[in-house]
């Protein structure tokens, strides 16, 4: 017998008040009898002066201390050993993907990890007292909170019905901390998982009981998937889907990967292989897909493989976006051979007349002129052409240090080693320097101009820049910086968990309303801006991204996890808890409310009772 | 006491009942137990020397030549008792303690007017007990009812001078803790008669609903929480009855008599129902 509210026997503090009021307050008013023995009471015997009484044990104060005494225990709410023990059960259930697996291994029972998790939570909570109470979290990048907190036990398993755990390798201290905060200090905690973590790696709550319910099993997974359109990104070089096929289990398989697309309603098989998969074995495969179809949902299937989300990929047919660069310098200058043949060995970008070009690459001194916002130019010096200008120049040696903005992604992977960087000149306007040498900026982004502009402070008859790898790898990125700022996805498919960014036109990007996300779980909503992000994506499937009814981008989200999908490392087993917790439980209200009501009528009927006694 | 108007009515009204038993005491209305000078025939005997030959019958002589002596039943003043409880509780109510004085007075006026000489004996704590004659009974007007002391403890401890073969009337309440058998066969022993008048207030033979009280005993001053309720009140009246009851048994067997009045009837009521009804008083 324990007390919900010890505080509530305080009131027990009123049984012998009530007994002093009995004892010293004179409630009867004095009435002389000629004899008192005849009235059969037991009799107080005074004298002068102030001297000890004998509690009259009337049934007015019986009752009254009746009702006292009920009044407190209802107070304190009583609670029988049964209620004691209710408890509070937090589970964190591993919500990796490989949780999703079959246990091939088990003869008939191919019940999946999830399902043996679920069967044992359900063992558990049917074993918990009544008037406990249940919290489900799921263990992800994010944890989240599947069922209550303090969800009634009989809901519990049935909150599951729906749960499918997909969840990439993550970290799962998170959803133990999340749980043992919900647990507060008289909650029991229990890890249901496939594989028993490392004493010791992890953080583990030392009052988290573990219960793996994995095996090692075997395995096949795609683990990198993409589709290309040809070498140089143009359609009519033809696509080709390449993926990377990988045996994970302990014996050699034989798989049937099959590839179809949508076709109006039906599904067109656009391609069917046999592979045999040695143990351990990964196999690059590339296929040749036709141009158009848009999407491919390729998967692999085998009797050897225990996890079907990793052998399935979705993939969208990426679109073109090829960056339309116009060279506007002289035919005779030196730096018009020089960037012809370094875009030349770069894919992704066609020729344009300067007025529709995304890139323009022209003089230096010629750049200032122009204006117009959306387009990006690149300037290559001299930027001051005339003769005085050109002898002032200054030419740096290849032992120059060079200083390079290596935050900026246009100097991603330029190095600059040993070049010679001639016919430097005085820059004449606002500028950020991206590349300096001394007190004399060599690549600098103008300021004074609203487009995005580039300026080459070089003379290229003068240096060997043209002759390193720095080069290409320079116009290469100014080609990818540009593509990226044009409108549109970059890519069109993802891992999960990797972030998705695209760039909305200017018509799009200067809405109100948010956009909407369709596709996995729910449909969520998307801040809209000319930079959209998405992150987070933890399911994998096709979404789409709508402005009202208007799609402004669609890809796919497959999951490819090399290390989750490894299931030979599965273990079964359980793992008592460390630390013994507070078993002294909690109290549930709802089940004895009704001993509180019972106790309010007994009072009242005690208090009736004194007055009817009083009365008569 | 003998002053009071409804006393003085009351022995205009009444005289003491017949005695059944003759008393001793000197030469007076009442009779006595042996021979003596009244007019009343008893018997003959044999002249023996000494006896008073104004009895001596002459004609009896003459017919049988024996000297015999009329004997006639001797007449006698009775010596009468009068037990009165001045204890608190019989002035518990003012009626009581009016109603005791009232009767103390009104049996020593009867019992002086028939030549007997009566003596009031107020239980009090003054040792030794104070008589009152017949002269003195007017006192018992401001006699202060204080006395604690109970008149089955005084009897207990010898403090009342009974004095043989008198009539012995007893105003109390009874209401103290007593054996009535051994009190009563006390207030008996060596009276020729025994009255025994139990005074108790209207509230003490019938008492009504009060509620809670802190009843106090007025000689004990002992106190006790009690509702007064039906139920207490039921439990109260079987405790009197079995008391009342107890006394009469003890009176039946010691030839006394015994009567209960209630204080607030008055007097002559009391004398009319009461007395009257029970042979101590008859209308004169």
């Amino acid at each position: 017998m324990s007390f919900a509210n010890p505080w509530g026997l305080m009131a027990l503090a009123a049984l012998p008040a009530i007994a002093a009021i009995h004892l010293f307050h004179r409630r009867y008013p004095r009435f002389e009898v000629s004899g008192l023995h005849l009235w059969g009471v037991a009799q107080m015997t005074h004298t002068p002066g102030r001297r000890r009484e004998r509690l009259p044990i009337t049934a007015t104060l019986i009752l009254e201390l009746l009702a006292a005494l009920v009044l407190a225990l209802a107070l304190a709410r009583p609670q029988a050993d049964a209620v004691n023990r209710s408890v509070h059960l937090v589970v964190v259930l591993d919500g990796s993907a490989s949780m999703s697996a079959r246990r091939l291994t088990a003869g008939g029972d191919l019940k999946t990890f999830r399902e043996l998790a679920i069967d044992e939570l359900d063992s558990r909570v049917r074993e918990l007292p009544s008037g406990s109470v249940v919290t489900l979290v799921e263990s992800g990048r994010r944890p989240a909170l599947l069922f209550g907190p303090r969800g009634h036990t009989a809901e519990a398993i049935g909150s599951l019905e729906r749960w499918s755990p997909q969840s990439v390798g993550h970290d799962a201290e998170p959803a133990w901390n999340l749980a043992d905060q919900l647990a507060g200090e008289t909650g029991q905690l229990l890890y249901l998982t496939d594989t028993l973590p490392e004493m010791g790696q992890f953080n583990l709550p030392g009052r988290m009981e573990v219960v793996s319910v994995g095996e090692p099993q075997p395995n096949l997974a795609i683990t990198a998937a993409r589709w290309m359109i040809g070498d140089g990104g143009l359609p009519d070089e033809g696509s080709t889907v390449h993926l990377r096929l990988v045996n994970l289990g302990a014996g050699s398989a034989t798989a049937t990967l099959t590839a179809t697309t949508r076709d109006g309603q039906q599904d067109r098989t656009v391609l069917e292989r046999q592979v045999e998969l040695a143990a351990g074995e990964v196999l690059p495969f590339e296929a040749e897909v036709p141009v158009g179809i848009g999407q491919l949902d390729v998967s692999l299937a085998s009797d050897r493989d225990a996890l079907e989300l990793d052998s399935h990929v979705r993939l969208i047919e990426p679109v073109p976006r090829l960056v339309r660069v116009a060279v506007t310098l002289s035919q005779e200058s030196v730096g018009r051979q020089q960037v012809g043949r370094a875009l030349l060995a770069l894919p992704g970008w066609t020729p344009s007349g300067a007025a529709d070009a995304d890139l323009v690459i022209g003089e230096a001194s010629a750049v200032a002129s122009k204006t117009e916002p959306q387009q990006w130019r690149l300037g290559i010096g001299p930027v001051d052409e005339s003769k005085a200008a050109r002898k002032q120049a200054v030419d740096l040696s290849d032992r120059s240090a060079y200083v390079l903005e290596k935050r900026h992604p246009l100097l991603e992977g330029v190095v600059l080693g040993g070049v010679i960087w001639g016919g430097v000149q005085e820059l004449e306007f606002d500028f950020t320097p991206l590349i300096t040498s001394g007190t004399r900026s060599l690549l600098v982004q103008r300021l004074d101009s609203p487009s995005t502009q580039f300026v080459l402070n070089i003379d290229l008859a003068r240096s060997n820049l043209t002759d390193t790898p720095d080069w290409p790898i320079l116009l290469s990125n100014l080609i990818e910086q540009c593509r990226d700022s044009r409108p549109g996805l970059r890519r069109v498919n993802y891992r999960v968990t990797e972030d998705v960014r695209f760039r909305l036109d200017e018509q799009s990007a200067e809405g109100e309303e948010l956009l909407r996300l369709e596709g996995g779980d729910r449909p969520r909503q998307v801040a809209r801006g000319r930079l959209v992000e998405i992150s987070g994506l933890a399911r994998p499937a096709y979404y789409t991204v709508h402005d009202d009814d208007r799609q402004v981008a669609r890809f796919a989200v497959n999951f490819q996890d090399i290390d989750e999908s490894t299931l030979v490392g599965l273990v079964a087993g359980e793992r008592p808890a460390v630390v013994d917790g507070d078993s002294a439980g909690f109290e549930a209200d709802s089940p004895y409310t009704w001993l509180i009501l019972l106790a309010i009528v007994m009072v009242i009927g005690l208090a009736l009772g004194d007055w009817q006694v009083l009365r008569r | 006491m003998r002053s009071d108007a409804d006393v003085r009515r009351a022995a205009d009204t009444y005289q003491l009942g017949l005695l059944r038993v003759p008393a001793s005491g000197r030469a007076g209305d009442l009779l006595g137990r042996g021979t003596g000078s009244s007019l009343e025939f008893q018997e003959y005997r044999e002249y023996t020397p000494g006896d008073d030959i104004r009895h001596l019958d002459w004609a009896a002589y003459a017919r049988s030549d024996t000297l015999m002596v009329r004997l006639y039943r001797e007449e006698i003043s009775p010596r009468t008792e009068i037990l009165l409880d001045t204890s608190l509780s019989m002035n518990v109510v003012a009626a009581k303690s009016l109603i005791a004085r009232q009767l103390a007075g009104l049996f020593a006026t009867l019992a002086g007017g028939v030549g007997g000489s009566p003596v009031v004996i107020p239980l009090t704590e003054q040792r030794p007990l104070e008589r009152l004659g017949l002269d003195q009974v007017e006192r018992l007007v401001e006699w202060p009812f204080t006395a604690r002391s109970t008149l089955a403890e005084l009897m207990a401890d010898g403090s009342v001078p009974l004095k043989p073969r008198s009539i012995r009337i007893v105003i109390s309440d009874f209401l103290f803790p007593h054996d009535p058998e051994t009190l009563v066969k006390q207030l008996a022993s060596s009276a020729s008669t025994l009255w025994v008048v139990q005074v108790l207030g209207s509230w003490e033979a019938d008492p009504t609903v009060l509620g809670g009280r802190r009843l106090v005993d007025c000689e004990s001053a002992a106190e006790a929480d009690l509702l007064v309720n039906r139920s207490s009140i039921d439990d109260y009246i079987q405790r009197l009855h079995r008391l009342q009851r107890g006394l009469a048994t003890a009176c039946r067997r010691a030839e006394a008599t015994i009567v209960t009045v209630e204080a607030e009837s008055g007097l002559m009521q009391v004398c009319r129902d009461d007395l009257c009804g029970a042979g101590i008083l008859r209308v004169a």
